[in-house]
């Protein structure tokens, strides 16, 4: 067990919370809400259509989640050794696995109608 | 179900079962009769039940595992004995032989060696780290207790309602509805579900521990080597059991709500299981063989009088594997049909993955070389492993051969491989551990004699048993066939492997009197009883309830036998100076809560409302009590310390040695520094990632289904833009809110806080209004989840992440009262900052649903 209750007053400024000002979370809140209009008006008034369109909207999603990831989970701000990026790297690359992996091997055993 | 008559409910008609349930009965009279009468509920109860030392739940780990490997023998030598003869044998009837592979199967390897070697860690990582307990001790409990329920959940299909049938991995459709009416199957997906969770949390609990816990000075390079097979098997885990979650769900989604995913009709498809759960299914089997490989480098070193060879080549291969595990899952079909290509991939990274394995191997034969080796039992079991592991290697690489696993698969050659592997790798191993750390653990160690005889007896059998099962194979007989006939020539191996399976068993009984024995003849030992190396065995056996009296202070690898050669040569250590000890309070909360998800998981087996809706509240209800105690903690005096470590002392060496005493000043330049504000906020981290895997497969599942609308609506003819279009903007506003709520916090300002937080709750509650108006408008057009695949998968991923949102607010209301009466502290800081991460996270998942889902489908 963690001998050092103690220092919970000490440790508080530093160690564990989400930083972050308010001009990030402003900055971040308006890049979302830019990155969700995007594809809504170029998709849905048939602007871009086809791949390109997926493509819009694929990208755009991405983005966002890294706005989010930056100006609202305040990522860049954890201290060395960077293990939350880590394991939330491993998972992106486990997550894209499955998601790619299961449309690659089931395309031949897709039974559409 | 409706219950008419008795033999709905209990399973009738077979002798076996009867007996069973009058030995199942009895024991139980037994035990309470024995505890009443020596009045010890009272400990049972505050002693184990409601411990969080790591020591005792691991072995309560041990000790349940142990008997389900006595069931699971049980039901191998049931079906070994009914394949010793040909034809004529009636002695388990056909579907009686389906019931048993598939408890066999099941048990052996979610009940038996997952919990084994969640003993082994608790056992064991803590003390190797120098920590006083793992970074969440009464989370630990709680994974304790949901094995357990779940555990039981399982065994009592075999008396109750019926055992499942469909193979360990329940492949549909058999295990679909149509085919498997019964309720075996329910409680097969609701007792590895329970379990599962448990396990989930023990591979959160065990990485922070380890990244964050370890004894100042003990670099990441220094650790003992079992600790970073821990590592790497509790990665794997984190990754890999939130997509056996998902598919077992979807699966009961199927049978329950009568939905699309693996059916054969109404565009569901059953191959998508099957991809599945091998994703979880392949790093599964390194889940638990990496911990072996811990155990033979710590018990090679030991034994050889050396140190490991190779460490850093060790911790590569452990690592490498745990993530390289995750990309070979489609060996496990190759007879599928997904193609050449998708078979010549996965067969490369089958063989490529063993060239790590042999690189181990390699390692502990250079450790031995011209090491001073003693042939004591943990050794003896180390050294059967390597041929034993060899051989099995290669065969899986035969099978890795992918046109060749055509002939292969699905036979006996296959029984025989993965066993060769589970038992020569895991159970060896497992075993290799017990004996080694059992002295550790218990204070006495195991009589030697009897534990030979059961080491030759298993090892013996292991072959008898198993060899033939290669030539079977080859000669074309196929797995989970419950007879053959005389013509077929498969007689005389069968026979010789049954004698084999038969010698095993009886090495499990010498293993039992060798137990009984040696509890009996108590031969009592010190801290350090086989010349150890690390420091588990500088503290005394069995380790006080803080472990380290003073916190080590480690300076090289094997930092105890760097502190012993100090030691001979004569430096002496500064008497120990004690200081209080922070130590977690015991809890009735885990056993509770669980039980609560026994009575939820058996109300859904039975379909039974009355029990489904007590258990759900139970376990919410619990769940809030628990978030709203606060007094959780105490501290042991220093003087308490003294006396015990007096009275344990005896003159060994033990903590005295602590060489450098650490101070309790806080050096920040290592990794080791913890405070358990910021191991909670880490631990919550992991749990996010674990729900994106979550989330990814339900992606990958609507991905590959959402063409298959089997007649029904489409999603361009369903969705209906400008409700999803307001969602998203309410809950993208309400991730800005929550946010403004953590700055508030951080400026101090509670009203602030408590104000933001109000605003995120509402605008949550918008969504989930609006997001359930949508549902019931299209259930009422007629496009429901049992309409279509598409559909089924539709409602499944919107409504797993509206369920989430739902969670959230309750939470997040429960977080507004904390706040209010406690104002903002530590402990609310980061309760306050966790459900923000929380709720952005919700934002992100949400983002891709409009993507992926709406925008994509409107299309
Ligand atoms: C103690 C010695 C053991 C014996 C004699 C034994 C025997 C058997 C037999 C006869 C089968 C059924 C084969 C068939 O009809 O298809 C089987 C299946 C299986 N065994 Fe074992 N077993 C042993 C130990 C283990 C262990 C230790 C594990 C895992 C850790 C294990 C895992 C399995 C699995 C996963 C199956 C497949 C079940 C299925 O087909 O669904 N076994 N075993
Ligand atoms: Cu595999």
């Amino acid at each position: 067990m963690a001998q050092h209750h103690d220092t919970h007053a000490s440790h508080g400024a530093d160690a564990h919370e989400s930083h972050g000002s308010l001009k990030s979370y402003v900055l971040g809140f308006v890049l979302s809400l830019i990155l969700t209009a995007i594809p809504l008006i170029l998709v849905l008034n048939d602007i871009v259509t086809g791949n390109a369109a997926d493509v819009v909207l694929l990208v755009t999603a991405v983005l966002q989640f890294v706005v989010q990831l930056f100006f609202f989970m305040h990522l860049k701000e954890e201290k060395k050794p960077r293990y939350n990026l880590m394991v939330l790297l491993l998972g992106l690359v486990i997550v894209l696995t499955i998601v790619a992996g299961s449309i690659w091997i089931m395309k031949y055993n897709m039974v559409s109608h | 179900m409706k219950i008419t008559k008795l033999s709905d409910f209990f399973v009738t008609g077979d002798p076996l079962i009867y007996g069973a349930d009058v030995a199942i009965g009895l024991t139980m009279v037994a035990i309470v009769v024995a505890l009443t009468a020596f009045k010890r509920w009272g400990w049972l109860w505050r002693e184990w039940l409601t411990t969080v030392d790591h020591k005792r739940i691991g072995i309560m780990y041990v000790i349940a595992s142990l008997l389900m490997l006595f069931r699971g023998g049980v039901d191998a030598l049931l079906m070994r004995t009914q394949l010793a003869l040909p034809d004529s044998m009636e002695f388990l009837k056909p579907d009686h032989y389906n019931d048993i592979f598939t408890t066999h199967g099941v048990i052996m390897i979610l009940f038996m060696a997952m919990p084994l070697m969640f003993g082994l860690f608790n056992l064991t990582v803590p003390l190797q780290i120098g920590a006083r307990d793992v970074a969440f001790p009464l989370l630990n409990s709680l994974s304790f207790w949901l094995f357990f329920m779940g555990a039981m959940l399982f065994n009592v299909s075999f008396v109750i309602g019926g055992s499942p049938e469909a193979g360990w991995l329940a492949y549909p459709p058999l295990s679909e509805k149509m085919f498997s009416p019964g309720v075996g199957q329910d409680f097969y997906i609701w007792g590895i579900q329970i379990s599962g969770i448990g396990s989930l949390m023990t591979g959160i609990n065990f990485i922070v521990t380890i990244l964050k816990m370890r004894a100042p000075g003990m670099k990441l390079m220094k650790m003992p080597m079992f600790t970073w097979s821990v590592l790497s098997s509790c990665l794997t885990i984190i990754l890999a059991f939130p997509i056996l979650t998902v598919t077992l769900a979807l699966l009961f989604i199927d049978r329950y709500f009568g939905a699309h995913f693996f059916t054969l009709d109404m565009g569901g498809n059953p191959m998508m299981y099957i991809n599945l759960i091998w994703m979880w299914g392949h790093p599964e089997v390194y889940i638990v063989v990496l911990p072996a490989f811990g155990i033979f480098s710590e018990v090679v070193a030991t034994f050889s009088k050396k140190r490991l060879f190779g460490y850093g080549s060790m911790v590569f291969a452990l690592m490498s594997i745990s993530i390289f595990s995750f990309f070979t899952w489609a060996h496990h079909f190759f007879t599928m049909g997904s193609g050449a290509s998708v078979n010549a991939f996965f067969a490369v990274t089958t063989m490529i993955i063993a060239i790590p394995t042999g690189v181990k191997v390699f390692n502990w034969l250079f450790t031995m070389y011209k090491g001073k080796i003693t042939f004591e039992l943990p050794m003896l079991w180390t050294m059967a492993f390597i041929p034993c592991f060899v051989v099995g290697g290669m065969t899986g690489v035969m099978l890795s051969v992918a046109p060749a696993d055509f002939q292969f698969h699905n036979s006996y050659f296959l029984i025989a491989h993965f066993h060769q592997v589970l038992i020569g790798g895991v159970v060896f191993g497992y075993f290799a551990g017990l004996y080694y750390w059992w002295p550790k653990v218990f204070g006495f160690k195991l009589n030697d004699k009897l534990g030979k005889w059961a080491f030759w007896l298993w090892n013996i059998g292991f072959y008898v048993c198993f060899m033939p099962q290669y030539v079977l194979g080859l000669m074309g007989m196929t797995r989970r066939v419950s007879s053959y006939s005389w013509d077929t020539g498969w007689w005389s191996w069968n026979f010789v492997s049954t004698i084999g399976a038969f010698l095993m068993g009886a090495g499990f009984l010498f293993q039992v009197w060798q137990i009984l024995h040696s509890i009996k003849f108590m031969e009592r030992v010190k801290g350090d009883p086989w010349g150890g190396r690390t420091l588990e065995w500088s503290i005394p056996s069995p380790a006080p309830f803080y472990n380290f009296a003073i916190t080590p202070k480690v300076e090289g690898r094997d930092d105890w036998w760097r502190r012993k050669e100090l030691a001979a040569k004569g430096v002496q250590d500064p008497p120990p100076k004690y200081e209080p000890i922070h130590m977690p309070k015991n809890s009735g909360t885990p056993i509770v809560m669980s039980v609560f998800w026994f009575i939820l998981g058996f109300g859904f087996v039975f379909d039974w409302l009355w029990l489904i809706v007590p258990g759900a509240i139970g376990i919410a209800a619990t769940m809030l009590y628990h978030s709203f105690n606060y007094d959780t903690d105490y501290y042991v005096t220093a003087e308490e310390v003294r006396k015990t470590e007096a009275k344990a002392g005896e003159g060994c060496l033990m903590a005295h040695v602590a060489a450098n005493q650490s101070s309790h000043d806080h050096d920040h330049g290592h990794d080791g520094h913890h405070d358990l504000e910021a191991l909670r906020t880490m631990g919550f981290w992991i749990f996010i990632i674990t729900d994106c895997i979550i989330f990814g497969t339900l992606f990958a599942t609507y991905a590959v289904l959402m063409n298959n609308t089997a007649g029904g609506p489409s999603g361009a003819e369903l969705f209906e833009m400008p409700g999803v279009i307001a969602e998203t903007f309410i809950l993208l506003t309400s991730s800005f809110t929550s946010g403004l709520a953590v700055l508030s916090m951080n400026r101090g300002d509670k009203k602030g806080l408590i104000g933001w937080l109000i605003v995120t709750a509402v605008l949550g509650a918008s969504f989930i209004t609006l997001e359930v108006t949508e549902f019931l408008k299209m259930i009422d057009e007629g496009a429901k989840i049992s309409t279509s695949a598409f559909l089924s998968a539709f409602y499944t991923l919107v409504g797993t992440h509206g369920l989430h949102v739902s969670i959230g607010l309750i939470w997040m209301v429960a977080l507004m009262l904390q706040v209010a009466k406690r104002g903002i502290t530590p402990v609310t800081k980061r309760k306050i900052g966790n459900i923000s991460l929380y709720w952005h996270f919700l934002d992100v998942v949400w983002i891709f649903v409009f993507t992926i889902v709406y925008m994509m489908g409107v299309r």
